[in-house]
């Protein structure tokens, strides 16, 4: 009876302590994220992947990270314009693709950060001029024919 | 060896008892994030604790924890729910409030006392309604970007933009700025376009565009705006937020000059500009222009 009692007080406690665990995970997710930005070449990496995987939020959050701990590394703050125009702050991009020089990165990393920001052009719609009205020349009436009969 | 009821008892209680401890220590001091940005001077103070003490890279941070930054200083904090706020120098947060429930979304409640901040909804969809205060503001959030300024900063930028005249008394310990950035209409990634309400003096306005800003002087006062900021009070609004890219880029912030005036303002409109003036103490022109109920002040574009 007593061993009965003290194995459902353990329970107990046990279930008690099972919360801390969960949220202590969580918080490990965390971690992972911000020890990705200890470096830079990891931090681009999670970047991309979440730009790949439609987190642009968490995106963001990466490049910024890496901003604040690496405020050197142009390309992260190249990734951080560029996807600002995918968050339709086109303005916001123009204002750090200002502060960036186009020759300390690769033409394709370049432009493919500009492309993401181009608009594209509104679709030409093409307009066909109507040909001239030419005056309708009515066919020749028709007059009923005639029977000629020959007497 | 069989070991009698007491020794198992014992064993039991000794095991236990440490372990409840730690447990209810955790849940009274709930975890809602941790600093996953450290730089140069950061801090932090539990509840009730009467000194900051120097904060650790991925240290844990709970609700009611105050944190703050020094000169040159920032900080992000990423909370559970991936919400993040980015914390520029002499800069002071608390996380009021935190709800989180994977399944059905969230809600944050946090104060910023002074300095400059740029806050990010964690998640999409229209679950998520957060709250951000300043000392004379409520901003209401909804699944957006937005960055505030508290302080003499905001009243510089502020008299920057047109739309701000010298005819504003200003709080140099509490005006502030605070501005939308998105996601705008036409963003990607099927994201909630942002919006926010900014409630001061009884009065709220909306922001729904990004770039739209709105500007709150001094405690009681309602809310300049709102207004779309132009490019360079955008620049010294990130320069605040991110003073090492501001470094970098040549637009750190100067130090705000002092403001000499004191203000004495109360919630009722039209009654500001009138009230506790004396000759010297205020930047107010000679020649006050007549003021209405409806403008105080103001000359707000849009």
């Amino acid at each position: 009876m007593g061993t009965r009692r003290i194995a459902n007080c353990l329970l107990a406690i046990a279930a008690c302590l099972s919360a801390a665990p969960a949220q202590a995970d969580e918080a490990s997710e965390l971690d992972a994220l911000s020890r990705a930005t200890d470096a830079v070449g990891p931090g681009l990496a999670l970047a991309r992947s979440q730009i790949g995987s439609g987190d642009l939020m968490g995106a963001l959050a990466t490049l910024e990270r890496i901003a604040i701990q690496h405020p050197t590394a142009g390309e992260a703050q190249l990734l951080h314009a560029s996807l600002l125009c995918r968050l339709d702050d086109p303005s916001g991009a123009a204002r750090e693709f200002a502060h960036l020089k186009k020759r300390d990165f690769s033409r394709i990393v370049w432009d493919e950060a500009n492309a993401t920001c181009a608009r594209p052009e509104p679709a030409k719609i093409e307009t066909v001029k109507p040909e001239p009205v030419q005056p309708e020349t009515a066919p020749p009436a028709t007059r009923p024919r005639r029977r000629i009969e020959s007497w | 060896m069989v070991m009698s009821n007491f020794a198992l008892r014992s064993l039991a209680l000794g095991i236990a008892l440490p372990l409840a401890g730690a447990a209810l220590a955790q849940s009274a001091s709930q975890v809602v994030g941790i600093t996953a940005a450290v730089v140069n001077q950061v801090s932090i103070a539990g509840t009730g604790a009467a000194q900051f003490r120097r904060a650790a890279l991925r240290e844990r941070v709970a609700l009611a924890d105050r944190v703050q930054t020094g000169q040159r200083s920032q900080l992000q904090l990423l909370l559970l729910d991936k919400s993040v706020f980015n914390i520029g120098a002499n800069s002071r947060l608390t996380i009021d409030r935190f709800v989180y429930d994977p399944a059905r979304g969230g809600s944050i409640g946090a104060t910023v006392a002074k300095g400059a901040f740029r806050f990010m909804s964690g998640r999409r969809g229209d679950g998520n309604n957060s709250s951000i205060r300043t000392p004379v503001a409520t901003i209401g959030i909804r699944g957006t970007i937005v960055e505030g300024v508290i302080g003499a900063e905001a009243i510089e930028i502020a008299r920057a933009e047109r739309v701000i005249g010298r005819n504003v008394r200003n709080d140099p310990e509490t005006a502030s700025l605070i501005l939308l950035r998105g996601p705008g209409v036409l963003t990607q990634g099927s994201l909630t376009v942002g919006s926010i309400s900014v409630e001061a003096g009884g009065t709220s306005v909306t922001l729904d565009r990004p770039l739209q800003a709105a500007y709150v002087p001094a405690p009681g006062a309602r809310p300049i705006g709102p207004f779309t900021i132009s490019p360079q009070g955008l620049e010294r609004i990130n320069a605040l937020v991110f003073p090492s890219l501001g470094q970098r880029w040549g637009t750190a912030a100067r130090t705000p000059p002092k403001f000499r005036f004191q203000i004495g303002v109360s919630g009722s409109a039209g009654s500001d500009q009138q009230r506790g003036d004396r000759p010297g103490q205020s930047d107010m022109p000679r020649d006050q222009p007549k003021q209405t109920p409806s403008n105080n002040g103001q000359t707000g574009r849009d």
